[in-house]
Formats: C-alpha cells, structure tokens, sequence
C-alpha cells in the first residue's frame, strides 16, 4: 500500500522523468493522487500514458486551440495536456460554454483536472464520454453514472464538458492509500530515476553531517 | 487577522534569506504550541513497555493520552558499532529508531514495527504510522552520564550544557512517507491541526526516552551505587537534531503554508506594536525574558566563523537593548512600536529579529490564537486562474520577482549553484553549475530565475496577443511556465509565500533556510558545521510528560535566572 502522499511523489517525479516540464509534472502528481484517492487506478493510468506517448512531443499530443473542438496536432490529445487547459479555462463553463475534445487518450486522466476547476471555481462539473457521465464537485466528491466498463477506455473520439445540470452528493471518505503493482510502481521509479544525479564522492561532500559521527 | 494601526512588515524586508536566517523561536513556535496544548487539555502519559539491557537494547513504548485520542511512541534501542554511526541520510543503522503510532499498540503491531522500523528508509509502515524517526548517541555525553550515575554521581553540568543532548534525531518523516498516514488523514485532529504537531509529540517522548534509558543503563550497570538524575539538570537535557539540506528546499516547495507560518508571526509583531501601554507586569516580564535570553546567547556555543561573528552580535544588541530598557523607553505611549522602530536603526538582524520574538513573551493572550492559522490546506491554493489577464500577471511579476528582474542572470555568479537530487536516498544537493554535469537534473527551486525567463516571454507575448489577453492561452503556447505561474499568482494572494532573494547565486547560505524553518519549530542553539548543515537542541529546559501538570504552561524556552538573580525594577514607574 502507497500513501497519497508517496504516489503523488512519483507521478510528478516520473512525469518530469518522462520530459514533461515542472508545473505540468506537478498537476501529473495532484491528478493521480486524487484518483487514488477516489479509488481509481491514478498510477497505472499513468504508466499506460507514458508507455503509449514515449515518442511523441509535448507540442504534438497538446491542444492546438481551445477556441473550437479541441484536438492535437496530429493523433490523440494527452489528457494532462488537455486537462491542463481545462482547469485555466473551467471560468469559461460558468458562462455557459461547453467543451469538447477530440480523439483523446484515457480520458479518465483529465477528470482530475476537471475538479481541480470545480474547487477554484466552486461549481459541480460533468464530463462524458461513451455512455459514461462523471460528476465532480467543489467539496472534492465524485459521482459516476452510467457505463462504468467506460472508465478507463484507452481512447475516446469525444469527451464532453459542461457545468452540472445539477446538485449532486457525492462525498465519500477518501481512500487511505492505493495498492500499486511492482510492474507499474518499478515502471514509474524507472522514469523518477532520469531525475536524479548518480552519486559521487565529491556530491556526497558537504550535503549533511561528517561520515562519521562519533561524538 | 491583521490588527489596524501598524502595519505588517512588508514581505520585501521580511522574506530576504539574511532575515530568515536569523530568526529566533517564539510563543507562535510548533514546540511551544504542542506543549500549550497538552497543559491545557490535561494530557496523561504512562510506559506501558520498557524492557533493555545493559547496552540499551531492547523496546520501549511511551503513550500520550488526550480528551479524545492516544498515540504511543514505540522505541527500539540498538547496539550500534562506532564506525557505523553516522548522521547522514545516507546512512543504515543507528542507536535508536522510533515509529509515532496511532492509539495503543498490540504485541502484534509492535512486532510488525521490530521488522520494520529498524531499517528506516528500507522498512514499510502503514497509515497507523504518524511518522518514523531514529536518533544518534553524542557518544561523549552518553557515557559520561552512564558512567557518572552508575557510580552515583550527577553529570558534569558543564559538559551537560555545551554538549546539550544525550541523543539527536536525524529524520522525523511524517505525512506519508514511507507508507506512514497523510496529513490528510489527521489534519482535521484538533491536537494535529497545527503544523508538525504529531512530528514534534514524536520528539517530545523521544526526550524521555533517551533520559530514561541512560538511567537504566547507569543501574543496570551498578544497582547498588546508581542514582538518578537531579530534576534541575534533568531539564537541561535537550534532543539534538542534525539537520543538512534535505530540509532546505522546503521552504520553497511549501509557499502556501510558509506564508501562514510568516503571517502569523507579522500579525503577532503587529500587534502588539499597537499596543497603547504595556503594564508593569508585561514590562517586569518583557525584562525578566530578556535577561533569559541574554544567557540564552552566554549559551549558545557555535564553532561556525559565520554563526560566532552573528552571536557576538546579538549579545552586543541585547546590552544595547537592555540600557534602552533601563533608560525607561517602555513607559510611553506604544512603548514596543518605539523599541521596536528604534531596534531598526541600531540593532543587527540578528538582534532585530531576538527582538520580535521577546516582545511577543508577555503578550500570550493577544497573540497565541494565531497559531489556529497556520495551517492551510496547500490544495486551495494549487489551481492556476487561466483567466486572468497578461497584463495582471506582468504586474505580479513586476512586484513579486523585482529583486530577480534586476539581477544580470547572464553572469555566471547569478545563478552558479545548481539545486539537484542524487540517486542515493533521492536527497537534495547543490551543486556548482560551471563545474559539475548538473543542468540537466536542475530541481525548481530557483523562483527568481524562472520569473525573468517567463518575463520576456510574457512581454513578448503581450505585444503579439494584446494585454487582455489570457494567462490561459499563453500557458498553452508556454506549458513550461506553468510552475512559476502558479508561484506567482499564490503569491499575489499570500505575500509572505516567496523568498524574495536569489536562491541559486554563489552567495547563498543554505543554511538560512533551515534556521527559518527550525525557529518555526521552536529550535535553540543553532550550531551550523558548514554553510549547508546544522545541529539543533529541541525541548531544552521544557518540563518531561509527567512534570508537565505541575509546570508554567509555557515558561521553559528561555534558560531559567541562577535563583538568586533579580530583575531590576528601574522602569516600573
């Protein structure tokens, strides 16, 4: 079992490993935290995003404009990318505007992002695709309705989203932490690792305490 | 929170790393406020397991009990060969090692935690961890004291003082790490609501611990001759706490929450500036703390060029202060505005900010409910508005980073140092930038330099898009802005959330950044061993759990008067 603490510490480090600059590796980890949290499969989400993105740029899997239907320069949307967007733009859904993307990978993934708006802007918001529906709330809850075969999809050719048409209840008491298997939690490090400098004596000098201590 | 009349003190003067440096613990301080509360609430405190052997091998448990819940500090002595004792981080053994449990444990959970705790880094704990720690013998005073009680004899205070501690700690994880429960699960706690209030229960049994366990040692050793340690010399026994940079980037990492730590701490400055009249009490008291804190520096040994040349100082600045005290200037009207105006002038930063912390001492009443917000969920502040206008944004960056935009980052002194983790034990690092191969695993710990880099970009950007603009659409040309946005605009908010000074020049002091963050602990005697590492004392003079109903609520911070020493009187009118 990985607290949520220890599994948002990974998906930042390793989504930083996978290239992805600072602040968007941050929300990486906020993202699958809060899945974990609701009990849904954050971390493995992840793995399988970078697994199938490993030779595509930032530039070519991010929205290209958010003016219209939102779609990648060529093949799917990252749905950090997109979900990105979503959460500095969820002020516009308040007005009434809806959103729509195109061809998107794990559209689970931007769900997150979503309610991260839904606090800043203390709205509900929905998100569909398929037959699914996902509700989420400013108090951090989530409601799912309808196909939940849906909700961890590969890719989808139109995720849908709106402020909610109504209240909703969603709270439940949060996950405790998430069991992650060592194929995916071993995948992650692998990334994390691209991170860190390999020791040498000289590094190790002068970070801390003498090598010794025997005072 | 802020009070009218006076004003906080602007986060340009207060967040520069020489002032930071050079804080002092106060009434505000996580120590202080941990003990505050057990008094209050009537905790209890019990041993239900204290089983050693001669060389301190073995298992204790220390229960704290309160109004609602109980946690137990579960404690594993080691036999520990010299040549392994180290402090670093990168070490795999040590004397004792410690895991702060949730409730009561089982015989059961107790064995789950032998198979774990030892082993640190390399052992798992669950959510009915609160945090995991481990401690270090100063091998010098240790068996002095073994050796001196065995044979029936008190401890040499003098070794007792300038060595200070009979163990420190050199990590306390909390909030998660190691499979440990998240500050999630027991923020909402009454007793936990305030910052690292379950890591500094988990010290505060630790102190009892190590008292106890070298009594038991002494008797073990010789039952006939042994004796325990005098209650008054009991008290001076702190817990260490060596401390490099693994904890200096927090400062940066936690903006949100540093701003409420610095806020409160200005809202308390501030009001008691305003103060209209202090009375004889509050001044007799102000005086009393001021002649504790002038031992408080007479004690206070450090072998650090930079850190003697500072303590030199501040007994300079607390005589200048003490005549101004015996000139009368307490009796006038807002007596700690003028003391406080005048430090400005003529006291070091040092002594500057000794001062801030004395004048909150007789102001418990006025300022101790500011603890109550220090806390912050990190959450509500984390969600960048796309919405704001470039224009705005720009004028942030104009106010927030001014002390960055003016700095030539061209010059290789600018930005020389390289904050970096390493492979082993994924701890942080800092580097040089022109020497080493660091660039490319460059930690954001450098919010000066990031700001200029997104500035011209945002210019530019304004003269291609208009000012009114979006910070949306410009994050989804610039996504790698995305971090100093949001630094940015949470500082636009919370002020006090920015070091504003240049974290990456060839003339930081890392070292700066911990003493900020241990005064806020409540730490004393900082001794630093170099510009990036550190020893503390933790708990000294504070009374043990079972003292703790007879004691002053609050009064042990500062060492006590020698009995026969009075305050002088000459300014109660």
């Amino acid at each position: 079992m990985y607290s949520l603490n220890e599994i948002e510490a990974m998906g930042k480090r390793a989504a930083h490993g996978a290239n992805l600059d600072w602040g968007v590796a941050e929300e990486t980890g906020k993202a699958i935290r809060w899945l974990s949290a609701h009990g849904l499969p954050g971390p493995e989400l992840l793995v399988a995003l970078f697994k199938g993105n490993e030779n595509k740029s930032d530039a070519e899997v991010a929205p290209v404009s958010t003016n219209e239907i939102w779609r990648a320069t060529s093949g799917a949307l990252s749905p950090l990318a997109a979900g990105a967007a979503l959460s500095d733009l969820v002020g516009e859904l308040t007005t009434g505007h809806e959103f729509e993307f195109s061809r998107t990978t794990l559209p689970l993934l931007t769900v997150p992002y979503a309610a991260f708006g839904a606090k800043l802007r203390n709205v509900a918001i929905e998100i569909c695709w398929l037959e699914l529906k996902l509700i989420v709330t400013p108090d951090g809850g989530l409601l799912i309705e309808g196909d939940k075969t849906a909700t961890t999809v590969l890719s989808v050719d139109k995720v849908c989203c709106r402020i909610a048409a109504r209240e909703v209840n969603t709270m439940l008491p949060p996950e405790i932490g998430r069991e992650v298997d060592s194929e995916n939690w071993d995948y992650l490090n692998s990334l994390a690792y691209r991170n860190f400098a390999p020791s040498t004596t000289s590094s190790r000098q002068g970070a801390g305490a003498g090598l010794v201590d025997n005072d | 929170m802020h009070q009218p009349g006076v004003s906080l003190r602007s986060p340009e003067t207060v967040m520069r790393l020489d002032r930071l440096g050079s804080f002092h613990q106060c009434r505000l301080s996580f120590m202080r406020t941990l003990l505050r509360r057990l008094k209050r609430e009537k905790w209890w405190f019990d041993r239900p397991l204290f089983d050693f052997d001669a060389k301190g091998v073995g298992t204790a448990v220390y229960s704290a009990h309160g109004p609602e819940r109980s946690y137990s500090l579960v404690c594993f002595g080691h036999d520990l060969p010299p040549e392994q004792r180290s402090d670093r981080v990168i070490a795999t053994a040590w004397d004792s090692t410690f895991a702060l449990f949730d409730g009561i444990p089982t015989t059961e959970d107790i064995q789950r935690l032998h198979g774990n705790i030892p082993k640190q880094e390399a052992g798992r704990v669950t959510y009915r961890e609160l945090s995991v720690s481990r401690a270090n013998r100063s091998v010098r005073l240790f068996d002095h004291v073994v050796e001196s009680l065995a044979a029936g004899n008190q401890p040499d205070t003098d070794q007792v003082n300038s060595i200070g501690y009979l163990m420190r700690t050199s990590a306390v994880y909390g909030s998660g790490k190691l499979g440990a429960a998240d500050r999630d699960m027991i923020a909402k706690r009454p007793e936990f609501s305030a910052p690292f209030q379950s890591e500094m229960l988990s010290v505060f049994l630790t102190r009892a611990y190590t008292l106890d366990l070298v009594e038991h040692m002494a008797y073990l050793r010789s039952p006939n001759t042994a004796v325990k340690i005098e209650p008054y010399l009991r008290r001076r026994f702190a817990v260490g706490n060596s401390t490099g940079l693994g904890m200096a980037p927090f400062l940066i990492n936690h903006p949100s929450l540093i701003h409420n730590w610095i806020a409160a701490k200005e809202t308390a400055l501030a009001r008691v500036r305003h103060v209209a009249r202090a009375t004889v009490e509050e001044r007799a008291l102000f005086r009393s703390m001021l002649a504790r804190a002038q031992l408080n520096a007479d004690e206070w040994h450090s072998d650090h060029e930079l850190q003697k040349e500072k303590l030199v100082q501040l007994k300079a600045d607390l005589q200048s202060l003490q005549i101004q005290i015996e000139k009368g200037v307490l009796v006038c009207e807002q007596p700690w505005n003028r003391l406080f105006e005048w430090s400005e002038e003529n006291l070091s930063l040092e002594g500057q900010e000794q001062l801030v912390s004395l004048m909150l001492e007789p102001y418990g009443e006025l300022v101790d409910d500011l603890t109550d917000d220090m806390s912050i969920d990190e959450s509500t502040q984390f969600v960048i508005d796309g919405s704001m206008s470039i224009v705005r944004l720009i004028s942030i960056v104009e106010d927030v980073y001014e002390f960055a935009l003016k700095l030539s980052w061209s010059q290789e002194n600018t930005h020389s140092k390289v904050w970096y983790i390493s492979e082993e034990k994924q701890e942080p690092r800092l580097g040089e930038r022109f020497e080493e191969d660091l660039n490319c695993y460059e930690q954001r710990l450098s919010p000066g330099r990031d700001a200029g880099t997104m500035y011209s970009d945002l210019l530019a950007w304004r003269t291609k898009a208009g000012e009114f603009n979006t910070v949306a659409a410009f994050l989804l040309k610039y996504p790698k802005h995305r971090h100093i946005v949001r630094r940015a605009q949470i500082t636009d908010r919370l002020p006090y959330a920015e070091v504003r000074d240049n974290t990456v020049s060839s003339s930081l002091l890392p070292i700066d950044l911990l003493r900020c963050k241990l005064s806020f602990f409540g730490a004393t005697h900082f001794d630093p061993r170099s510009d990036r590492w550190l020893r503390i004392n933790m708990f000294q003079g504070a009374p043990f759990p079972n003292e703790l109903s007879q004691s002053e609520a609050d009064d042990w911070s500062y060492p006590s008067l020698p009995t026969n020493a009075s305050v002088s009187q000459a300014d109660i009118a």
